[in-house]
This record gives C-alpha cells, sequence and structure tokens, in this order.
C-alpha cells in the first residue's frame, strides 16, 4: 500500500508540474499562483459543464423522459471515462518516460500498474462527478427522491466510468501501437477526428433543420431522439440498463448487476493489463515505416531559404503532432464546409430551416432580412479562422528542442515571422477559397466577399499575434506533454477569448446597431474598417513581440 | 573538413570570455569567470555534478542570456552580434533533443538550410559523417524511433556539416559506442587541425587528457585551475589534481 501510495504520489506531481512547470529561479510564489490560476480555470470550465448537463436533462425531463435521465447520465459519465483515457493514457500508461526506471524498483508490476490505472480512474470519476451528479439532481427534483434510489444514484457515480476507463486503455493501446508502426498514422488520427466532429456538428443542424419552427413539432422530435438513444444506450450498454432499474425503481437487482459489471470487467482489465505491462510497453519500442537511407540522401540536395525552411518546420510541426493537427486544421475544414453549404442549400433555406413558403415571407420581405443577415457571415468566418491559430503556440511547441532554434543564426523576426507566415497564409488562402465559392455560388456578393476576408482575416491575426507574443515573451518548454500547450495555455486561451469577444461584440454592433444607426453601405464600410484596423494592430503587435521575444540570449 | 563561414577576424581568439556571470534568481550558478580559446585548440572543461559547466556553456551558444561580462566568438558580441558568432559556432548538447517528428535526413536538410550549405556540399557532408558515425542507414526514419546514441550522433553530423570555427559540446562522449566514440576524437582532431577549436564539458577525465591540449576545472561557479594540459597536471595525472584541487576548495 506505501508503494501504491508513493507512485500515486508521483503521478499526481507530475500533473502539477504539467500545469506550472517548475523553472529553474522561478519563484515558488509565482509557481503557486499559476497552479491556483489553472484551479480556478478548471472550476469555471467544471461550472460551465455542470450547467450544461442540468440543462440537458431538465430538456429532457420536460418532455416527458425524466426517466431516460439515468440511463443517459450513466452513459455521458462512461464516455468521459473513455475520452480522458484516450487522451492521457499514453504518458500515463504507456510510453511514459519514467517506464524504465519505475519497472527497475523492487516494487511488484502489479502496484506499478494499479498505480498508474489509479491516476485514469481517479480522475474519470472526478469527471464523472462533474457531469453525472447535475443530472441526478435534475431527475430527483422531478420524480421526488427516495433512500434507495438516492443512494444507488451516489454510488453509480464512482462505478460508470470504471469498466470504460478500463476497456479503453486496450483501445488507446491499439491506437497508440498503430501511431508508432506508421509515419502517418498521426496524421491519420487526427483527420478521422475532425471527420467525426463535422460529422456531430452536421448531424445536429441537421436535426435542428428538419425540427423546423412548430414548437408540439420540435418537442415530439426531441422524445422520440430521447426515448430510442435511451433504448439504444440500454442495449448496447447493459450496466446502463441496470443503472437505470436501480435508480428510477429502486431495483437491488440492478445496483448489484451494475457494481458486479463494473467492479468485474475492471478487475479482470488491470490484471491482464499487469500480466502484459511488460510487453504491451516494449510493443510500442517498435520503428517505423523505413524509408531507406540511401534515398533520404537523395532528397538532402534541395535547398529552401532560412524562412522556407522555418516555415516548412512549422508545417512538419503541425502535421507531426496529433492534439496540434486536430486543435489547429478543424477550422479551415469548417471555413471550406460552411462555404459549401451555404452555397449548395442559400442563406434564404440556411436560415429559415427550409421552411421559406411555410413562414410566409415573400421575396420582398426576404431580400432585406436577408442583406442584414449576411453581416453576420464575416464573423462566423472570423470565429472559424480564430480557431487555426497554430502560430500562438509555436514557440512553447518546440519543447526541448528549443536549443535548436536558440542556438542557428537566426533572427527573432526570422523566426516569429515564419511561425506567423506558416498560419497566416493558409488562413487567407482558405478565407479566399470559401469566399470565392460563395461568390460563384451568389451567396456572397463582392463587398461581402471582401468584408468577409477582411474581418475574418483581421480577428484572426490579431489574437494570433497576441497569443505569439505572449507565448514568444513566455515560452513554456518544461511541458509534458503537447496537450498542456495546444489546449489549455496562456497563448491559446487568451487569443480565443480575445477572438469571441471580437466576433460577439463585432457581430452584435453590426447586426444589432450599425444598420438602423448608420445605413447599410457604412455598415459595410466599418466593417471592412474594422478588418483593416484588427490586421494593423495584429501587426504591431508582431513588432513589439521580435523586440521582446526570449528565443535566445539575442 | 573545410570551413563553409570565412568571415573570422583572426587577430582574435576563437572564444574569448571576460567576467562572465550568471544567477539564477538569488543563487550565483557562475562568478567573474575568464578564459580564452585559441585557433586549433581542444579546451576540456571539468567539474563536478552543479559546477557551472552547463550554465557556461548554454551562454556561449547564445541558449541562456547572462547577467555580467563578455563572451565573443571570433570577435564577435554573442549578446551585441548573436547572428554573427551563432553562424560561426555548432553546439551539441547534453541531452539529444531534437524534433521526433521529423526525419533525421529532414533535420539535417533544415539545418543545412539555416546555414546555408549548398546542395552538393551537404549531400556530400552528410553522406560522409552519416558514414563514419553509422547512421547512414536510420537517416530516413523519424527521430522518434531512435536510441540516444543515435540521436546524440545525427546532433552531431548536423553541428559538423557546416565546418565551424567553434564546436561546443556538453558530454558528447556519453551515449556513444566504443567505435562512433573513436570516430568523434578523430572528427575533433581534425577540426582543430584546420584551424578551428573545440570547447567540451566531461566527466571523464582520461578523455580529457589525453585529448585536449588545454583543461579548466571549475567548481562551485569558480575557475581552479586554466591552461595548458601537462601545465595543469604537471607530473601528476589530471585526475589526482582535479581530486586536489576540489578537495582543497572543499
Amino acid at each position: 500500500m506505501r508503494d501504491f501510495l508513493t507512485l500515486l504520489r508521483v503521478q499526481l506531481l507530475a500533473l502539477a508540474n504539467s500545469l506550472a512547470p517548475n523553472a529553474q529561479g522561478a519563484p515558488r510564489a509565482a509557481r503557486m499562483r499559476r497552479i491556483a490560476l489553472a484551479a480556478v480555470l478548471a472550476f469555471l470550465l467544471a461550472t460551465v459543464f455542470a450547467v450544461y448537463a442540468a440543462l440537458a436533462a431538465i430538456g429532457l425531463a420536460e418532455a416527458g423522459l425524466a426517466d431516460a435521465i439515468p440511463a443517459l447520465a450513466v452513459l455521458i459519465g462512461s464516455l468521459a471515462g473513455v475520452a480522458f483515457t484516450f487522451m492521457k493514457a499514453r504518458g500515463t500508461l504507456f510510453g511514459a518516460r519514467d517506464h524504465d526506471l519505475v519497472m527497475a524498483l523492487p516494487i511488484p508490476r502489479r502496484t506499478v500498474v494499479l498505480a498508474r490505472m489509479a491516476a485514469l480512474f481517479g480522475s474519470a470519476i472526478v469527471i464523472a462527478l462533474l457531469l453525472m451528479v447535475p443530472p441526478y439532481v435534475v431527475f430527483f427534483a422531478y420524480v421526488g427522491p427516495a433512500p434507495a434510489t438516492v443512494a444507488f444514484a451516489v454510488l453509480s457515480v464512482p462505478l460508470a466510468p470504471l469498466a470504460p476507463t478500463a476497456l479503453a486503455t486496450f483501445a488507446a493501446f491499439g491506437v497508440t501501437a498503430l501511431a508508432t508502426r506508421f509515419r502517418r498514422a498521426n496524421l491519420a488520427y487526427a483527420a478521422l477526428g475532425m471527420l467525426l466532429m463535422m460529422g456531430v456538428i452536421a448531424a445536429s443542424y441537421s436535426f435542428s433543420f428538419s425540427a423546423g419552427v412548430d414548437e408540439q413539432a420540435t418537442l415530439a422530435a426531441t422524445a422520440s431522439m430521447a426515448a430510442a438513444l435511451r433504448d439504444m444506450v440500454e442495449t448496447a450498454w447493459p450496466p446502463a440498463a441496470w443503472a437505470s432499474s436501480a435508480v428510477v425503481d429502486g431495483s437491488v437487482t440492478g445496483f448489484a448487476l451494475l457494481a458486479l459489471a463494473e467492479l468485474g470487467v475492471t478487475a479482470v482489465c488491470v490484471e491482464i493489463m499487469q500480466r502484459c505491462y511488460l510487453g504491451l510497453n516494449g510493443a510500442l519500442a517498435g520503428r517505423a515505416r523505413k524509408a531507406g537511407g540511401a534515398s533520404a540522401l537523395r532528397r538532402s540536395g534541395r535547398v529552401r531559404t532560412p524562412f522556407a525552411a522555418l516555415v516548412r518546420r512549422e508545417h512538419l510541426t503541425l502535421l507531426g503532432i496529433p492534439s496540434y493537427a486536430f486543435n489547429c486544421l478543424f477550422g479551415y475544414l469548417m471555413m471550406l464546409v460552411i462555404a459549401i453549404a451555404l452555397s449548395a442549400i442559400g442563406l434564404s433555406d440556411l436560415v429559415t430551416g427550409g421552411r421559406f413558403d411555410e413562414l410566409g415571407l415573400d421575396a420582398r420581405t426576404m431580400g432585406p432580412l436577408l442583406d442584414r443577415i449576411s453581416l453576420i457571415i464575416p464573423w462566423v468566418f472570423a470565429f472559424c479562422a480564430s480557431t487555426c491559430m497554430s502560430a500562438a503556440v509555436s514557440v512553447s511547441l518546440e519543447g526541448r528542442s528549443a536549443w535548436i532554434t536558440a542556438t542557428a543564426p537566426l533572427s527573432s523576426r526570422m523566426v516569429l515571422g515564419a511561425k506567423l507566415a506558416s498560419n497566416a497564409i493558409p488562413v487567407a488562402a482558405v478565407l479566399a477559397v470559401s469566399c470565392a465559392i460563395m461568390t460563384v455560388a451568389g451567396e456572397l456578393s463582392p463587398v461581402g466577399a471582401i468584408e468577409t476576408l477582411a474581418v475574418g482575416f483581421g480577428v484572426f491575426y490579431l489574437w494570433a499575434n497576441v497569443g505569439l507574443g505572449i507565448d514568444a515573451r513566455r515560452p513554456n518548454y518544461a511541458w509534458t506533454s503537447p496537450n498542456e500547450v495546444v489546449k489549455r495555455s496562456a497563448p491559446i486561451t487568451v487569443g480565443i477569448i480575445g477572438a469571441l469577444v471580437c466576433v460577439f461584440g463585432g457581430g452584435a454592433l453590426t447586426f444589432g446597431f450599425l444598420p438602423d444607426a448608420v445605413g447599410m453601405g457604412a455598415t459595410h464600410a466599418v466593417m471592412v474598417a474594422l478588418g483593416i484596423v484588427g490586421t494593423v494592430a495584429g501587426q504591431l503587435v508582431f513588432e513589439s513581440s521580435v523586440r521582446a521575444a526570449r528565443l535566445g540570449a539575442e | 573538413m573545410e570551413h563553409l563561414n570565412q568571415t573570422t577576424p583572426s587577430q582574435h581568439p576563437v572564444l574569448d570570455i571576460q567576467g562572465f556571470c550568471k544567477r539564477y534568481g538569488d543563487k550565483t550558478a557562475v562568478r567573474d569567470l575568464t578564459l580564452t580559446v585559441e585557433p586549433g585548440d581542444i579546451f576540456g572543461f571539468s567539474g563536478h555534478n552543479g559546477a557551472g559547466k552547463t550554465t557556461l556553456i548554454r551562454s556561449i551558444v547564445g541558449a541562456q542570456r547572462f547577467e555580467g561580462g563578455t563572451i565573443r566568438i571570433c570577435g564577435h558580441d554573442v549578446v551585441g552580434d548573436p547572428l554573427a558568432a551563432k553562424a560561426l559556432t555548432a553546439y551539441v548538447p547534453d541531452n539529444p533533443d531534437v524534433y521526433e517528428f521529423m526525419t533525421g535526413m529532414q533535420y539535417l536538410a533544415f539545418l543545412a538550410d539555416v546555414f546555408r550549405i549548398p546542395a552538393e556540399t551537404r549531400t556530400r557532408r552528410i553522406s560522409q559523417l552519416a558514414e563514419c558515425l553509422g547512421l547512414s542507414d536510420a537517416l530516413g526514419d523519424t527521430v522518434g524511433t531512435y536510441s540516444h546514441g543515435m540521436r546524440q550522433k545525427l546532433v552531431l553530423i548536423g553541428a559538423l556539416m557546416h565546418g565551424p570555427r567553434l564546436l561546443v559540446l556538453d558530454e558528447p562522449f556519453v551515449g556513444l559506442d566504443p567505435v562512433a566514440s573513436h570516430e568523434l576524437k578523430g572528427m575533433l582532431r581534425e577540426l582543430a587541425d584546420r584551424g578551428s577549436a573545440v570547447f567540451f564539458s566531461s566527466h571523464v577525465l582520461e578523455v580529457v587528457e589525453r585529448l585536449c591540449d588545454k583543461v579548466a576545472i571549475i567548481r562551485g561557479g569558480e575557475l581552479l585551475a586554466c591552461g595548458p594540459t601537462e601545465q595543469v597536471r604537471g607530473d601528476s595525472s589530471l585526475e589526482d589534481v582535479f581530486l586536489e584541487l576540489v578537495e582543497k576548495e572543499a
């Protein structure tokens, strides 16, 4: 037990260090402030998720489907464990940097594996707590609590993610092993993730599109879909059905089956994992497909300028780190999909949910309305473009290899300029292609295309530079997983939140206020001007970053 | 191995450090350190763990700022004229961390582009160096699949590729197999014979004693001894001198 707790402590210290790296000479107070800030941000994020889960449960209860809440709560808790395991198993359980060191200690392998999996289980339970408690509270508020059902509900929270998390470790191993074997598997993994995400968004939109404007019809459609989802969940994942019968009907048998299944599957998985642990980790040491030394040498003769070489390095980094690619390439895909969807469906059908005629609107009424609505398009593209800001974290992503840039004869301007160009040029190109598609389809006027290009690029360029500036001044090279930089670092958080404020503020100003105050013509001019101001401000931020960057002793 | 960098002012030492000071917060890591390295020198730098060796090396190559003193490479101040200084320098760190997502060849091509090495020269040099160090077959593999020693060899090829005036190495023999280690010693000697200088840190005093023309011993951020190897060691071995100096100062 003592060994187990010691190893678990190491895992927790690693987590704390990933939130606030212990840099040489850094004051302890500054580190504690960073940990506190991370805790506050985590709390805020948790609150948002909890509120969202509660609202979804209220929606189900209002549709008369309160009984479906426990099964769906268990599903959410289970999926949270699966998602977390996919993100963290590599580095925690497989391919850990301290694997050899820990395995050489006089500690039983079972204890080592248990300690590492406990970190995954513990985190999955915390997430499940966050996502399952609000729906349960809503459920009991609607159906009334009984001691047995409340007790079963409380106990189902830590039980729900156990088996899915345990099973997900094997799936995560499979994906990791595949990524080790094939050079482009990382990219395929990111592309698959993006397509899935796009599918979810398209499905959500098509549901609201088909639901139309009739509230009763929408409610009925929601209810029938939720009921079908509940039946599907209970059939596909029996623990959800057992949890549902325990929490809804107070069934002791249901709860006993749930506990037995979750704990039994987990115990079996942990035992298999500990028996195969060395073999599984050894399997990951395999090599990617060999390109051949001779053919590699033949390709060495192609000469690029230092700037072009730096831009290429940035692109290789983006494509070589799956979480970086997934986070920063999705926006490009979104821009193209929106442009194609808008061109294929048409703005009027898109905004009326395909019920242009049913709404009783004639072309004379719709014309000015659509003109006004089209003022939102540039801000939609600004939002998508802002999710592509790979430059904002590109300094920190150099990580332990940062010495290469620091010791090379390269100026800060060239290094940062290449990082920015590798991001800004593709964003501008995709914006231009999207505008061209919509203009050719007749869904965007030439003025609208200029607006979309100016606003989309201006917002992106300003906040990408703000992110890059923060990253260049205070780079975090000590990360243990690129996710720490890509998903929750200060540069990306400030960049995204700043861009969101601009998008919603700008959208409200140009859609809700300016057309009435100054007329449509002036509104168009203001939008183009805002885009130009954003671009110029972004360039000024870049100039400041070049002077203050900490890329070495320069 | 010819030099690509022909802009060296010949009247200057290759490396000239005057009154170097570096602090981490309140702790002084290195204080008032002065030494020079001339063309043709192989300069060994030794000291116990935490003595300040890596701190000095990282400041020389421009990977770290410092609080006091000056460092000049062939007359170029590493703070005032960093790009000129870096163009004449190559660095091999103690941990050869390179971009894991690149193949070995992509990494070398990147460095060759950065140091503006012409196409023919780079192909010939990569081929020669990779052959010497036994890495030719692995250049098409991603660096993520390399062992520590293979990464070390890759970084060495990258460092030697542009014929630097000053080659700075931090514990270069750690992780290398005996054949590669032997080859590296020959390469360092050849580089020095052609008028460049080599500055490296090492705990392996036998190697320092055998390979270096000059040595320096550092403890607690202060230089205890510095000069030609024969002069520093006298009639004893370098190990005896090191132990004597360190014990006397402790």
